[in-house]
């Protein structure tokens, strides 16, 4: 670690391992599309399926003539927990929330299961707004060990490959021995 | 601009891992492309240098630029994506000749100790080998291509980000595999004729033909997640599904013709005579260009050296041999400073734990010790070594004591094992449960006052450093667990040491006092006992003592002597003590859980006699060392039964006990840096009540939110995992060592191992459940969840 383009290099590991900020999804699956005056309004929700805990709702406004995207809108959501008619939680869509300035995203923490109501309210330049509800099915969170199984299955990478090494090793080594004798 | 175009343009990506990832990759190969070039290797010229970063560039833009975010919308852009990462990037990377810039450029630790070895990997050649071969290579290509493109997958592909990502790499993957063999990069020799491409690529062809053909003429929509995005450019899903088939098809099919191209080109200027480096890309067997030469003579004069002795080798690496960190390290002041500073902490401590309020929280002595010294503390063994008893402050007094007491008494021969260690730690642990000492700033200041006192006491009565090596808790535990630690003091040359009359490195001489614990050099082969404190180095004359990393030692796998300890597997305290810290990484760990707490709760419920202190103390004993002794012998016994050996179950145990230590310290450090990650704030809560007791600061509300545990972050849950894991492999890995000390594997061997692997592989399974509990924030302002 002499040379300062390595000391640079592992700086910035611990940089980037502290201070990464993982991008924010705008895919998912199309929950709900529809047209209101003069757009047509599309909203994904990511996990695949949604599950409880946190979810990314990310809306895509269009011209409903011309399909061209629509930027000059503003848009909230708010969320209707089962069994309720008062929004438990809203936010704002926004640009600065979604990866593809196409979107406005806003992010939810989901605290419970089953059928979630989504009021979405679109507000123009203008102070008009239209606004639509629509459900949202939410799924029990995955057991903890399940959403955590890719990292506790990690040893069976490095263990199998070890497995294998010695095999072909062990094989090797007998059938020069064989062939000595 | 249209703003759909404005949208498309603006929606570049910025992944700070691919980006690190590519630009390291880039940087390497620079590196080596340089060296080679100022070795006179003609056949690296610039526009190698160029196809690689473009190479590198393609994939950057394939997973960073605007196609990303749109392939949800658009399947032509989705497939845009496909071509660059598998007709694109993969033959401009293979163009550049990259295995040798990049195994040159690679810094030399890495390359010699990592990639060297892994290449030389018999299973690494047979796979690399196998995966050379034109029928695995297109195999594979047309696998990953028309399998991910069935509907079922694809579709999974598009709805997790995960399969995304695996789908991109196995993509990635399967095409460098694939065009490896069409470009036969420098220095590989092709496998077959290179007459062999024409068919090769011709096939490769024809799949794509069919697959995009497919794509491009269907009347049905084969992925219908096109069909409910919303539509961008008045483009009809089907429209979308034919011009992603189309672009397919043109690009696939310009690749294989240039590659055509390519290969016929070569087989049309092949000539029969060799030629020199750079101007043949397969040089025939036995003629070496300069590259091969050199590489040949220095792989030839490191075998010489390595047959000269089995001891670290100069190219070894060294803390000590690093700029301004080997200098201030054996500078002869920086230990006593380091203890000094220390010193002061423990002070200030113990006069917050005895004078300061008893808010844990908030006092230096309630979360010091407990939250970022021990989480600081493993953090240190992990990534070098014992620092710690490096910068003990307990044994700073020893040279008062010494002076004070002036006796040289020897440390009794009946005390001169780990037992009373291993009783200590028991009585410890029992303690900080018994009396919660993490809750506690005035038993936590006691502790240290009594640390400093029975410090002070049996090093100014007795020779050497007796505490540290027979005495004190901390020690053990840091001799332990820095058995895996990656650097080790040891010899740099043990020629060096054969011709050494004074040996002053135990002995002591005219530049340093020799080894207070009894360790000699030559012989020492672990970290067991070592504290550290670089004695040794500055007592030899020959200046032949460093810091070494990854010394191929037997520390962990048995059978070399480690100086003054004996042969460890022998030595029945040194596996208790082994086995005692092993438990008490689970059991501390388990105790402070909600399952365990409420079990706790419901068993004192039933035995209203007993007090918690007993209560604990029976908990402590069956857990630490009679259910854990019963285990090891258990095993041992399946072991040693299983696998017809003759040694006895005591001393097969003995022998398998260190398999532990490895899954040991993945739980210490899980844990520790648990309560570090989650609980850092409190030194400041507490450092500002420090300071606002005497008028130095104020303490306000961003202060005291700093005392509450706040909310876990999320990669701190697979951080923990992943300690675990790497403890897993460890201790498995130990465990074979152990059962296979000749690497020759049979069956005897794995019935000799099992055991011990499903003994580890339980214990890392009562880990990752202990992980998923929930667990009390202790030292912090909330209890509980």
């Amino acid at each position: 670690m002499r040379n300062p383009v390595w000391q640079f290099v592992l700086v910035a590991s611990v940089w980037f391992t502290v201070d990464h900020h993982w991008l924010h999804a705008d895919g998912g699956r199309v929950c709900w599309s529809g047209i209101s005056s003069s757009y047509r309004l599309t909203v994904f929700a990511e996990p695949v399926p949604l599950r409880q805990g946190p979810i990314d709702l990310s809306l895509f406004v269009q011209d409903s003539q011309e399909l061209t995207p629509v930027s000059h809108v503003e848009a909230t959501f708010a969320i209707i927990p089962p069994d309720s008619t008062t929004p438990l939680l809203e936010a704002k869509a926004t640009r600065a929330n979604a990866t593809s300035p196409l979107f406005q995203a806003a992010q939810f923490k989901v605290p419970i299961t089953g059928r979630w109501q989504v009021k979405l309210v679109v507000t123009e330049p203008d102070g008009s707004f239209f606004s639509a509800t629509f459900p949202l099915e939410v799924a029990p969170p995955q057991a903890p060990a399940w959403s955590m199984a890719f990292w506790i299955a990690l040893p069976v990478v490095p263990i199998s490959w070890f497995v294998i090494r010695q095999l072909v090793h062990s094989i090797a080594l007998h059938r020069s021995q064989d062939a000595r004798s | 601009m249209a703003a759909d175009w404005q949208a498309f343009w603006t929606s570049w990506q910025f992944d700070a891992w691919l980006t690190l990832v590519l630009v390291l990759t880039a940087g390497v190969y620079l590196r080596g492309w340089l060296r080679l070039r100022q070795r006179g290797a003609r056949r690296f010229d610039g526009w190698r240098l160029a196809a690689f970063i473009l190479g590198l560039t393609t994939v950057g833009m394939a997973l960073q630029s605007p196609v990303e975010p749109f392939s949800s919308l658009l399947l032509q852009m989705h497939m845009l994506q496909h071509v660059l990462l598998m007709f694109v990037a993969p033959p401009l990377l293979w163009l550049a000749d990259p295995e040798l810039p990049l195994l040159i450029g690679l810094p030399k630790f890495f390359r010699q100790r990592l990639a060297t070895p892994l290449l030389r990997d018999p299973l690494v050649r047979w796979v690399t080998s196998l995966l050379a071969h034109p029928v695995v290579a297109l195999g594979l290509f047309i696998i990953a291509g028309w399998g991910w493109h069935l509907p079922a997958f694809y579709q999974l592909a598009l709805a997790s980000e995960t399969w995304h990502r695996v789908e991109h790499a196995s993509f990635f993957l399967a095409a460098l595999v694939f065009w490896r063999v069409v470009i036969a990069p420098y220095p590989s020799r092709a496998t077959m004729s290179r007459w062999a491409m024409l068919p090769y690529l011709l096939v490769a062809g024809l799949q794509g033909t069919v697959f995009s053909g497919l794509l491009t003429f269907s009347d049905r929509l084969f992925y219908p997640h096109y069909g409910t995005v919303p539509r961008l450019w008045n483009i009809t899903p089907l429209d979308d599904q034919a011009i992603a088939g189309a672009l397919m098809w043109l690009c696939g099919s310009i690749a294989y013709l240039l590659a055509l191209a390519w290969v016929a080109t070569e087989l049309w200027n092949e000539s029969p005579q060799p030629q020199a480096a750079g101007g043949h890309p397969h040089p025939l067997p036995g003629t070496l260009d300069p590259i091969r030469q050199q590489t040949a003579a220095r792989i030839a004069r490191l075998r010489t050296r390595k047959k000269k002795t089995s001891q670290p080798s100069p190219e070894v690496w060294d803390l000590l041999n690093v700029r301004f960190v080997g200098t201030l390290l054996k500078s002869k002041t920086f230990r006593p400073t380091l203890q000094t500073v220390m010193f002061l902490l423990a002070a200030l401590i113990v006069i917050d734990g005895l004078w300061g309020p008893q808010a844990t929280s908030l006092n230096l002595a309630g979360v010091t010790p407990w939250i970022h010294w021990r989480g600081l503390l493993v953090i240190g063994l992990v990534v070098a070594g014992n620092v710690f008893c490096m910068a003990c402050p307990f044994t700073l007094p020893r040279a008062l004591a010494k002076h004070l007491f002036r006796t040289d008494w020897n440390w009794p021969n009946w005390l001169r094992s780990k037992w009373l260690a291993v009783a200590l730690l028991i009585v410890f642990f029992w303690a900080y449960e018994a009396f919660a000492l993490w809750d506690s700033p005035w038993w936590t200041a006691w502790i240290v006052v009594g640390y400093f006192a029975a410090s002070f006491a049996v090093d100014g009565l007795f020779r050497g450093a007796a505490f540290c090596k027979y005495v004190c808790p901390i020690g053990q535990f840091n001799f332990v667990q820095s058995l895996c630690s990656p650097l080790q003091v040891a010899v740099r040359d043990a020629n060096v040491c054969h011709t050494c009359d004074t040996k002053d490195c135990i002995r002591g001489g005219p530049q340093g006092s020799g080894c207070n614990m009894e360790l000699f050099q030559p012989q020492k082969t672990g970290n067991l006992d070592c504290t550290f404190c670089l004695d040794c180095v500055q007592a030899c004359p020959h200046e032949n003592v460093g810091m070494l990393a990854f010394v191929e030692s037997s520390q962990l796998t048995g059978g070399a002597l480690s100086s003054q300890n004996g042969r460890w597997y022998r030595r029945t305290d040194v596996a208790a003590l082994l086995t005692i810290l092993a438990s008490a990484a689970f059991v501390n760990a388990a105790w402070m859980v909600e399952p365990v707490v409420r079990l706790e709760e419901q068993v004192r419920a039933e035995l209203p006699s007993i007090s918690r202190s007993m209560f604990v103390a029976i908990g402590m004993i069956l857990s630490l060392a009679v259910i854990p002794a019963g285990i090891i012998l258990a095993v041992a016994a399946v072991s040693r039964w299983w696998s017809n050996s003759k040694r006895g179950v005591v001393e097969t145990a003995t022998r398998f006990a260190i398999v532990l230590v490895p899954l040991a310290l993945g739980m210490w450090t899980a844990h520790y840096t648990f309560h570090l990650f989650t609980s850092a704030g409190t030194l400041w809560a507490a450092g500002t009540r420090v300071l606002s007791d005497y008028h130095l600061a104020t303490f306000g509300d961003v202060a005291l939110a700093c005392a509450c545990c706040g909310d876990v972050a999320s990669w701190i849950l697979p951080l923990e995992i992943v300690c675990l894991d790497i403890g897993l492999c460890g201790s498995l890995y130990v465990a074979y060592r152990i059962a296979c000390p000749g690497h020759n594997l049979s069956w005897a061997v794995v019935k000799a191992w099992t055991p011990w692997a499903v003994l580890s592989v339980t214990l890392f399974a009562a880990g990752i459940w202990i992980f998923f509990q929930p667990m009390q924030m202790r030292g912090t302002m909330v209890l509980g969840g």
